[in-house]
């Protein structure tokens, strides 16, 4: 076991090292995108714990996620103006989060539903609830002073007059005992904090799940996933630690929610939906499942592959003397990049089913584990070449972010 | 309740029933029948809507002729995909659900390249017969025959045909009836063939009463793949009853209010109030939550519960 998860440990290191430097280093932009990863990866990373260490393949962690983001932000836009703090809605979110995953899991695990049956209850769940947020559209669905706004996502209810950021979801904003003001977690030119905050907590979390996974609790659902009617034999109740594990990947859903929501100050019916969902699942199958780096590599791979199909496909209007197979070919191409992200999704689910079955690191990182003397040189030009690449095209000013 | 009220209940119960039946039969048949979850199959559902938009639209094609051409072109896609991929995924469950959801986001991205991401009408000529103080769509009625025609068209074919007894012996020993000298990994792909076309059917007999978009597969798959949790093991009869239970409490919650809850908001006309109950959305909702409800007394679906107490 030790063996194994070094490299992982290792990688990790070598991955956050650069992230610490990036506010520097790079526009606010950069940072922007990148905390945004970083959440899909926590997201993701839920997703595996459940996923590659209990066996419970879960298509609605998404539903987590969102219900996370909606409690923080109608918590949030309620008690900001009292309390100048969101430490109530940061509570109130994780709760919610948690709460549904443990009734959820409560009916799928004790009525011992099995493992596909709970996948397709996942996701009717979330797609119930993406109905739900549609249909939220109309002015009597408030709680308090926030908004659910149907497909335009939740406000608060302000005169149209105000300055629009008056009624958005407030970003993490704490006021602790003996803070002079509160400080509020943002990015933007003047401000990184929101970006470390987010480093911050997928490093927490990350190192408690590991922690986590040595304990009993991990342990014990390791040894479910292998075998469950031994598990079982043996006197534990593995109903019980499976809704555990459940209930605790629910959480960290819904944190990765809450921070989703705090970082665009924003949350619509979208995080409920079908593509959101199919993303996260893709994010976890293409990092691989049985580590948890997978989620967060994942995410970061598909987030930059689909970044980089919007920006290098030319946008450019077609000519009117263009000849038929011209403007034939050049209308599929801007159609098929308008529906790239789910196109690649796509291929990448088949492709990894039928050709990767493991996902990209634990390969790699058996690779490491292989040739424990010279297989770190090989990453490290890897890492070199990407970070020299965004410089370079920084400085020639050629990049989006 | 006067009695006009209650044959409009009566038949939009029935209609319940019969779009439930229709969206889960062909699920039925690839999940009951050879276990795999197919996650694609709101896309194949999806896939014969475009066939009859096509075939009207495009080719002028009178629509009955749209409505026999979709269950023939998404058999093929269906045959397709089989050959394609999940041939090579039996016996990995839960890759092969992985896998058509994959197919399920390119068919859905190929369809939107196609097409475009809007909604489209079929126009049909078909008006309301009148029952007391209202008006119902004959059309429905129509879904309900052809629903209950597919149903017995599958009962016949498997029960009484070559094919059917080859394809139940396919399904319930493939070594021996490999042995016995049938081609096992063609019944697999004629019976998913088969499958995919039912959803074909389905989206082309409801295309005329619901818009016709990319992503209208979404919008049923849920149902569909709950009607044939609930339904259990046994296909024709298990999908049946369950579709029976799911459609009466969707039909009921759906038409009457349970009660109001008044908020805070700025409405227009003063009181703001939250119906519960009385509306699709809910009756979506009551439906899921009786599905989990019923799933956790009977984990094996109403059909295997039947078979326990035998």
């Amino acid at each position: 076991m030790r063996r194994i998860s070094s490299p992982e440990a290792l990688s990790a290191l070598l991955v956050l090292l650069p992230l610490l430097a990036v506010p520097w280093a790079f526009k606010p932009y950069t940072a922007n995108v990148l905390a945004v990863y970083m959440i899909y990866g926590l997201l993701a990373m839920s997703l595996g714990l459940i996923w590659g260490y209990a066996g419970i393949m879960s298509f609605g962690q998404t539903a987590f996620f969102g219900i996370g983001a909606y409690a923080y932000g109608a918590i949030g836009l309620n008690l900001i103006d009292r309390t100048h703090q969101t430490h109530a809605a940061l509570l109130g979110g994780l709760a919610a989060a948690a709460l549904l995953a443990a009734v959820v899991g409560y009916f799928m695990f004790y009525g011992r539903i099995s493992d596909v049956y709970a996948s397709i209850i996942t996701m009717a769940l979330t797609l119930v609830l993406f109905a739900f947020a549609v249909s939220t559209g109309g002015d009597e669905w408030v709680i308090g002073v926030a908004r659910f706004g149907g497909f335009n996502g939740m406000f608060g209810q302000g005169e149209s007059s105000q300055n629009i950021a008056n009624f958005q979801i407030p970003p993490v904003t704490l006021w602790l005992p003996g803070m002079a003001a509160p400080f509020e977690f943002k990015i933007n030119r003047e401000s990184t904090a929101g970006y470390f905050l987010v480093l911050g907590a997928s490093v927490v979390i990350y190192l408690l799940v590991r922690f986590l996974l040595r304990s009993r609790l991990g342990r014990v659902t390791v040894a479910i996933r292998e075998n469950e009617a031994r598990v079982a034999s043996l006197g534990y109740d593995t109903r019980f630690y499976k809704l555990a594990l459940f209930t605790i990947a629910g959480a960290i859903a819904g944190l990765a929610g809450m921070l989703f929501a705090a970082w665009g100050r924003f949350v619509n019916p979208d995080r409920f939906g079908l593509g959101f969902a199919a993303s996260t699942v893709v994010y976890v199958l293409l990092g691989g499942r049985t580590n948890l780096l997978g989620g967060f590599v994942g995410a970061a791979i598909i987030g930059h592959l689909t970044s980089y199909l919007a920006e290098v496909v030319p946008f450019t209007t077609i000519p009117g003397d263009a000849g038929p197979w011209v403007t034939f070919l050049m209308e599929a191409s801007r159609r098929i990049v308008r529906e790239a992200p789910l196109l690649v999704q796509g291929a990448v689910l088949v492709g990894v089913v039928l050709v990767l079955e493991d996902g990209i690191t634990p390969p790699l990182f058996r690779f490491l584990t292989r040739h424990r003397r010279w297989g770190w040189w090989l990453l490290l030009p890897a890492v070199l070449l990407y970070f020299g690449h965004r410089v370079a095209c920084l400085q020639a000013d050629l990049c989006v972010f | 309740m006067s009695l006009d009220t209650a044959v409009i209940m009566a038949l939009e119960i029935l209609n319940s029933i019969t779009i439930l039946v229709l969206l889960a039969l062909g699920l039925a048949l690839i999940f009951g029948m050879m276990r795999i979850v197919n996650l694609a199959q709101g896309e194949f559902f999806t896939a014969g809507a475009f066939t009859v938009l096509t075939a009207v639209r495009y080719a002028h094609l009178p629509l009955w002729i749209g409505m026999l051409l979709a269950p023939c072109v998404v058999a093929g896609i269906g045959i397709a995909i089989e050959w394609l991929i999940i041939r090579r995924l039996y016996g990995r469950p839960l890759d092969v659900m992985l896998a058509t959801w994959g197919v399920s986001l390119l068919l859905i991205g190929l369809i939107t390249v196609i097409f475009g991401a809007v909604t489209q009408g079929i126009p049909f000529a078909l008006g309301n017969f009148a029952v007391g103080r209202y008006s119902y769509p004959e059309y429905r009625i129509v879904m309900t025959t052809v629903a209950a025609g597919l149903m017995l068209s599958v009962y016949l074919l498997f029960r009484y045909t070559g094919f059917g007894r080859r394809a139940r012996a396919t399904i319930a020993n493939p070594e021996m009836a490999s042995a016995a000298g049938i081609n096992t990994p063609r019944m697999f792909m004629l019976t998913f063939g088969l499958g995919a076309g039912l959803a074909g059917a389905a989206g082309a007999i409801m295309a005329p009463i619901v818009g016709v978009v990319p992503t209208m597969g979404v919008l049923y798959i849920a149902r569909a793949f709950i009607t044939v949790v609930v339904g259990g093991p046994v296909v024709l009869l298990g999908t049946l009853s369950s579709a029976s239970a799911l459609g009466f409490i969707e039909a009921l919650i759906s038409r009457f209010p349970l009660f109001r809850i008044e908020t805070a908001g700025h409405c227009a006309p003063p009181p703001c109030e939250i119906s519960i109950g009385g509306s699709a959305f809910f009756g979506q909702i009551a439906l899921l939550i009786f599905a989990i409800l019923l799933l956790r007394l009977l984990p094996q679906g109403i059909s295997g519960f039947w078979r326990q107490r035998e």
